[in-house]
């Protein structure tokens, strides 16, 4: 019995230790490609200016898994990524480094920035101009349709950048909630409807810098920072008053042919209690323009004033710039 | 019993042990590891891409439901570099992008930077079609060979393009050719208004209605037959140097109809099947006359055409102006101060009562004043069209002015008849109908009127 055991437990061994299969050795060469793939002149460039200094790739090639796959967009035209990247610096970049450092955008900025070509339109027929994602990446579209030499048009293009910025310091440092506390009833998410209710002026008398500010305090937040991003100091006085102005200028032709015609009385009338409620609005505007202030300062240790006459006289020696190049 | 059942045991044991290890994991399906083979196809495909001497050749039909082909011309290079150009619009200037293989579900072609592929996929422009364009795709899934074909499918919408060599002569010519074909199937001012498709085979010839938009180069073919019937087709149409390509084809009489060729001589475009013939092109006849003429005598009680409402609108053929044009220089030789106006058709009541008749006056200018000349026409309806007999004239202007308005009075009263059809809403704000008169005799004719426009007497 013991020997049938032995035996039998020799065997199982032997197999054991030679049954299993073996398996093949790793191999030193790899499978896959391993070429160091070429980079364009373009793709150096932006090696030196975005990913090196600040920690910002660009993404400008298509890849379906940074957009909307509902959507139907493309890249932009090769051509036009470079200009834009350089006005890119010039205007968001340059900026934040003289006045909060050179490490400022490197620390806290997305990671990548993606560049689309189309219009990006939504079912309820607006555009989204560019969007914001956990504070990692910012989508700017329309890139092929900007026109540098459009005072305009490059605003709106900064507009977003700067509003989409916004986002990402909010999600770093979030501001006081007491902030959605000073027009708290305004908000709507229809706030791109027609009609009067949703106009620029209503939104300037409730409060709001812009109609899209109506959306909820974050964007509201946003469009206040942008605003003043975009405009000098002097520009940005005028966007707050501007309803008002509008009315004391209705107000001054009215006033001229008064007389006695009673239409033109009862006309007068309503404009003076918009105007009361034009001024309310304004109010609302600078206790929100203080707030703006004091985060900035308190949160990230920026004079946004500084910050905005930088900004805004990039952006006008571009497009002058532009203009002279003949463009 | 003890050693029986301790033997089998060990038994058992020693067979556990010997299926133990039996692995047959390592039988492989193929001869190398997914990463070696999807290496491989992308070598595959980049190497199939700069394989064409003069580059690739594709007709994207982006929607075979919706929308029709178009031709795209391409050469890739060894860099990662495409030069295209394309026949979707006028704008045929060769440019060049970035292209890249990937992988996504399968090994992929993807268009990286902008190029006239894009426009098939730009949700603002055209307005029409905001939100979604052509519906194209930016990246194209590699599904093979076949001969010397390679074959691709979109990602996002799944449908098939395929792209053929292209040839020496394909690179010089193929997009200004293209560009050429399509203006063959958009009609000229000496073109019949009708555009048709006849098939003739088996003794006998039908005709149908062709609708193309040229927009979304898409036809939608409705036909209604006599018995009550609708006769419904649709496809796309893509264009090649020679004619047409249509997907889906054309099934008609059970026949299907694909590459027609375009025949310069009699402005055509001809199929071949089995012993049927298929056109597409203008014709005299419609393919059809629907019941629209019903109307006009009853609640219609005028049609007017003025030079004022809208002259330049396509429904007036260009032929039709021109004569209009025409009438007013020759009689301005003899009066300089003559110029014609409206004319109006005027279904007058107790028209069988013999002093009243309807009549076709002709307004004119003289100087400041509005006169006008009015003949007497007898009116009926015969084989669904409108016949006007000329009588007499009514009033002086219309003996005085008749050497001049002779052609005008003519296409009227041809005899062969003027055929109806209601375009709708002539004015966007009024709710009165407007109505096409084609003459039957030559369709290069018609006219568009605004109908109740002139109260009859």
């Amino acid at each position: 019995m013991k020997q049938i055991f032995k035996y039998t437990s020799i065997l199982s061994l032997i197999i054991l230790f030679g049954g299993c299969t073996k398996e093949d050795a790793i191999s030193s060469e790899s499978v896959l490609d391993t070429e160091k793939p070429q980079l364009s002149e373009l793709d150096v460039w932006i090696r030196e200016h975005f990913v090196a200094p600040y920690n910002i790739d660009v993404l400008y090639k298509w890849d379906d898994n940074q957009v909307d796959l509902n959507k139907y967009l493309y890249p932009p035209t090769l051509e036009n990524v470079r200009p834009l990247l350089e006005v890119v610096l010039e205007v968001w970049m340059e900026p934040y480094n003289e006045i909060a450092g050179k490490d400022f955008i490197k620390n806290i900025s997305p990671r990548q920035l993606i560049l689309v070509g189309g219009y990006n339109v939504n079912e309820s027929g607006t555009i989204t101009l560019g969007f914001a994602e956990q504070g990692l990446k910012i989508a700017l579209f329309n890139v092929d349709q900007l026109d540098l030499s459009d005072l305009e048009d490059t605003q709106q293009y900064f507009h977003t950048i700067q509003h989409e910025y916004c986002h990402i310091l909010n999600q770093t440092k979030p501001y006081d909630p007491t902030y959605a506390k000073i027009t708290p009833s305004g908000y709507t998410s229809q706030w791109f409807g027609n009609g009067n209710s949703y106009s620029l002026r209503t939104a300037l008398k409730k409060g709001y810098i812009s109609r899209y500010a109506r959306a909820n305090d974050f964007e509201d937040f946003a469009e206040m920072v942008s605003a003043m991003l975009i405009m000098s100091r002097e520009e940005f006085d005028n966007q707050v008053n501007l309803l008002v102005n509008a009315i004391h200028k209705q107000l001054e032709e009215l006033e001229e042919d008064a007389d006695d015609n009673a239409s033109v009385q009862s006309d007068i009338n309503d404009l003076k209690i918009e105007l009361e409620e034009a001024k309310k609005g304004v109010a609302l505007l600078r206790k929100k323009e203080a707030f703006v202030v004091d985060y900035f300062k308190s949160e990230w240790d920026i004079d946004i004033y500084e910050l905005q006459q930088k900004t805004t006289t990039a952006m006008k020696e571009i497009v002058t710039n532009h203009k002279t190049a003949g463009k | 019993m003890r050693t029986i059942i301790k033997n089998v045991y060990v038994l058992c044991v020693i067979s556990i042990l010997f299926c133990a290890c039996k692995n047959d994991d390592d039988q492989e399906l193929f001869n190398e590891t997914a990463t070696k083979r999807i290496s491989e196809r992308e070598q595959e495909l980049k190497k199939l891409l700069t394989s064409s001497a003069h580059g690739w050749k594709a007709i994207y039909f982006t929607n075979p439901d919706q929308f029709g082909g178009f031709t795209l011309l391409m050469d890739f290079d060894e860099k990662g570099h495409v030069k295209m150009a394309s026949d979707i619009d006028e704008d045929i200037e060769e440019k060049t992008s970035i292209y890249d293989i990937n992988l996504g579900n399968t090994v992929k072609l993807t268009f990286s930077t902008k190029n006239h592929i894009n426009k098939l996929n730009d949700s603002y422009v055209p307005e029409v079609l905001k939100g979604t364009g052509f519906e194209g795709d930016n990246e194209f899934s590699f599904y093979g060979t076949d001969g010397d074909m390679i074959i691709f499918r979109g990602v996002k919408n799944n449908t098939e393009v395929i792209f053929e060599k292209a040839s020496e002569e394909d690179r010089t010519n193929l997009i200004t050719q293209n560009r050429e074909m399509i203006n063959n199937i958009t009609s000229r001012p000496e073109d019949p208004v009708y555009q048709v498709i006849k098939i003739t085979g088996n003794g006998k010839s039908s005709l149908y209605n062709f609708n193309y938009n040229s927009l979304m180069r898409f036809v939608k073919s409705v036909t209604p037959t006599d018995g009550n019937k609708l006769i419904e087709r649709s496809f796309g149409v893509g264009f090649t140097p020679e004619g047409l390509v249509l997907n889906p084809p054309l099934e008609i009489e059970s026949e299907e109809f694909t590459d027609f060729t375009w025949d310069k001589e009699n402005r055509k475009f001809v199929s071949r099947s089995e012993g049927f013939v298929a056109e597409i092109m203008y014709s005299n006849k419609p393919a059809y006359i629907n019941d629209d003429y019903k109307n006009i005598g009853s609640s219609v009680h005028s049609l007017a055409f003025s030079p004022g409402e809208r002259f330049d609108q396509v429904l007036n053929t260009q032929r039709f102006r021109e004569m209009y044009s025409q009438v007013n220089i020759d009689a301005q030789k003899d009066h300089p101060e003559f110029r014609l106006q409206d004319i109006v058709l005027k279904f007058n009541k107790q028209a069988d009562d013999p002093q009243n008749t309807h009549t076709l006056d002709l307004y004119f200018f003289y100087g400041q004043t509005r006169y006008f000349a009015s003949y007497a026409v007898e009116f009926k309806k015969e084989d669904k069209k409108l016949k006007f007999k000329y009588l007499n004239e009514v009033n002086g202007n219309a003996s005085d002015f008749k050497e001049y308005l002779m052609p005008l009075i003519n296409f009227f009263t041809n005899p062969e008849g003027l055929i109806v059809n209601n375009e709708g809403r002539f004015w966007p704000q009024y709710t009165n109908p407007g109505y096409t008169l084609t003459s039957a005799e030559d369709a290069t004719l018609r006219v568009h009127c605004a109908s109740n426009f002139y109260n009859n007497n």
